[in-house]
């Protein structure tokens, strides 16, 4: 968890948008796009978890949303603290081609996209299972509180990457530019940024 | 109906709260594509929206549509077990007269048939005993004899809250084509920066290989 909250990254943007007053940059807007790439910054590197216990069903299939509604991706499920196998869904018929009605104690889950998993065998009784997951983080405010879900360390990463997508607006590639190629090594990814110069770059000449 | 979050958001990136700029039909309609695209599995290791169904079988039946909504199976299971996808020559080989000898089916076939059909292989010599409630939330006990269909779906609200990170991909994936196509607020760099955001974005909520 960290220790920074809404407004304080808001003003931090809006210096370096070059727009304390607002203007452009609408306080909203800028609130906007920090909690959505928070999110996509923790869906990248997985750096905030959350555990939340599900009961099992007559199923070995599960909508993830039905588990909980803060779920970016499972990444593992346990049976009190014993891990299940992580078994990609194109395997499940390898492992059992009557996997979907097998009963037992549950010894491997799937994702099957992001929306839903299954876990297999399917109990006989009702059992309560953990689904450990990337968090979608929560949503700042422009306020003192709540803080920021991601680690602090990260805040350059967040910024960076929200300063790159709110000059978009403004049409500053070269600005884009810069500030992708500060983010995106640490985020693991590269980008080819001779695409965004064809045509040339209408903000500066 | 278009994501009215997505819709928000494609609005304030682009700066159309302050002048228009865009055309609204257009972006919702854009919006819609790219799901389908997603579902039709156009975005290699891009895989989203899933669901499971049953489906009625009956009895001599070879040829049956895609559920409602669904797009690609992924699985299809009779009675108990996953059917082998299979491809036509391989039906074939099962036997020349497959269609018409009905049995227990165990496999499937796609490619020689409408793209939202497929064709079991054998058809089943039973009828479903019944399939009300889905594979997510079975009747007890679990139907005996039916079909149950997984695969990818097209919600176009995209309202799942596990998409929520996908957001500003689909925003930037919408407005590389709005400012791509001919019209009076073309703007084929910006059009070129949003694909590459959206590449950037999606790279972000689908880590390679964690959600296929």
């Amino acid at each position: 968890m960290g220790t920074l909250a809404g407004n304080a990254l808001i003003d931090e943007l809006s210096r370096r948008l070059r727009d304390l007053t607002s203007t452009g940059y609408p306080r909203a807007d800028i609130l906007d796009i920090v909690n959505r790439t928070q999110r996509a910054i923790n869906a990248r590197l997985g750096l905030v978890h959350t555990s939340t216990a599900f009961s099992t069903g007559e199923t070995p299939l599960y909508s993830v949303d039905a588990i909980a509604t803060n779920i970016v991706r499972v990444v593992d499920v346990r049976d009190d603290d014993r891990p299940l196998q992580r078994v990609p869904w194109p395997q499940l018929v390898h492992q059992d081609p009557k996997w979907i009605r097998l009963r037992g104690t549950p010894e491997v889950w799937s994702p099957i996209g992001r929306t839903m998993i299954a876990v297999i065998p399917t109990p006989y009784i009702t059992r309560s299972l953990t689904a450990v997951s990337i968090k979608m983080t929560s949503n700042l405010a422009d306020a003192g509180a709540p803080l920021l879900d991601i680690p602090d360390d990260f805040k350059p990463i967040l910024l960076d990457l929200a300063e790159a997508v709110l000059l978009v607006r403004a049409r500053e590639f070269k600005m884009i530019e810069a500030a992708l190629t500060r983010v995106l090594p640490a985020l693991g990814m590269s980008v080819d940024m001779q695409n965004q110069r064809r045509g040339g770059d209408k903000a500066h000449g | 109906m278009a994501n009215a979050a997505v819709t928000t958001l494609i609005n304030r990136v682009v700066g159309n709260s302050i002048s228009t700029l865009i055309d609204s039909t257009a972006t919702d309609n854009y919006q819609h594509d790219v799901i389908y695209e997603i579902a039709r599995g156009a975005f290699p290791g891009f895989l989203a929206q899933t669901d499971a169904t049953f489906i009625a079988l009956t009895r001599g039946t070879v040829e049956y549509s895609f559920p409602t909504g669904f797009r690609l199976p992924l699985m299809i299971v009779f009675d108990d077990t996953q059917l082998a996808h299979a491809r036509f020559d391989e039906a074939l080989n099962f036997s020349q007269d497959w269609r018409n000898t009905a049995t227990k089916p165990i496999a499937y076939i796609q490619d020689p048939v409408d793209r939202d059909k497929f064709q079991l292989i054998p058809p089943s010599n039973y009828a479903s005993a019944g399939v009300a409630g889905t594979p997510l939330a079975p009747p007890t006990p679990w139907p005996t004899e039916a079909l149950a269909f997984i695969g990818t779906e097209s919600n176009t609200g995209w309202a799942e809250s596990c998409l929520v990170d996908t957001h500003l991909a689909l925003a930037f994936e919408v407005i590389a084509r709005e400012f791509s196509r001919d019209s009076d607020h073309k703007d084929s760099d910006l059009a070129t920066l949003a694909k590459t955001f959206a590449g950037v974005f999606w790279q972000m909520s689908f880590a390679e290989g964690m959600d296929v």
